[in-house]
């Protein structure tokens, strides 16, 4: 194979003879490439009771990359302070009442599906996301 | 410190004189880079109520040494969507539970897919994946 390209190492490292994971960059190797990134509110009306069905809604995020990109969001939970994101979601019980986010993507949109478990009111559940060319395939 | 290497600010930002969060490159600054990508199928056995049913199991050999970082997505029963790991395949959403979750150790990248539900029966998820060369731990 003909070894050309550019490659940066980590300080410390010789880049003409370290392993690859002490790269900082390398040609070779692709990387995420950000498309878009945002963040929002979103008003979930409140669980029909406790244990209950939970409030649910949806913000459509359209990408228009005609295919599925690889992405990463991350959002509060109502049982955390507003300043807390994760990118998992706070399952509470099973799928009858999860609470926070479940995030998916297809070919036109991503797609943040929030949920609050919480009985007692609406809540507002904050959102990032990233949105990468990266195509999954 | 020496002032030397690449850098690429975002457009509207001065190169010379940008922070890094206003770069889109900076050699000084470790990115991730992707050392595999792909798909493989997830063949989940029927959930019959019983633990070990509703299942499915696959690990992807990346050679690597260690456990790496990556990111995974899943297939699992709506028709077109691409489930970020660990989230619930929100079209069950009627009392049954679907989700594709994963780790990664020094020879594999595992994936998970685990079903509670009623009667669901045996089905294909897909799981896609992103292996970076970065390490998942110190």
């Amino acid at each position: 194979m003909t070894n050309y390209g550019l490659k940066v190492s980590q300080s410390g490292f010789d880049v003409k003879t370290t392993a690859k994971e002490n790269l900082v960059y390398s040609s070779k190797y692709n990387t995420l490439k950000f498309f878009a990134s945002g963040s929002g509110s979103q008003l979930v009306p409140a669980a029909t009771a406790p244990f209950g069905p939970s409030g649910t809604a949806t913000v459509t995020i359209a990408h228009d990359l005609g295919y599925t990109p690889a992405f990463i969001v991350f959002c509060t939970s109502i049982w955390r302070s507003n300043d807390k994101f994760s990118p998992y979601a706070f399952k509470s019980i099973g799928a009858i009442s999860p609470d926070g986010g479940q995030y998916a993507v297809d070919t036109a949109n991503l797609y943040i599906h929030l949920y609050n478990g919480d009985p007692t009111g609406d809540r507002t559940i904050f959102y990032r996301y990233h949105i990468y060319y990266n195509e999954l395939a | 410190m020496t002032n030397y290497g690449i850098k690429i600010s975002k457009p509207g930002f001065d190169v010379k004189t940008a922070a890094v969060k206003d770069q889109v490159f900076n050699s000084e600054a470790n990115s991730l880079k992707i050392w595999m990508t792909g798909s493989t199928n997830i063949s989940v056995s029927e959930f019959t109520g019983f633990e070990g049913t509703g299942i499915g199991d696959v690990d992807i050999a990346h050679n690597l040494g260690y456990a790496p970082f990556y990111l995974c997505y899943f297939k699992l029963k709506h028709a077109s969507k691409l489930w970020f790991q660990d989230s619930l395949d929100t079209s069950m959403l009627t009392g049954n539970f679907i989700t594709g979750s994963a780790y990664s150790n020094s020879t594999n990248l595992h994936l998970h897919v685990g079903v509670n539900g009623d009667n669901l029966a045996a089905f294909t998820a897909v799981g896609y994946y992103l292996i970076f060369i970065d390490k998942a731990i110190v």
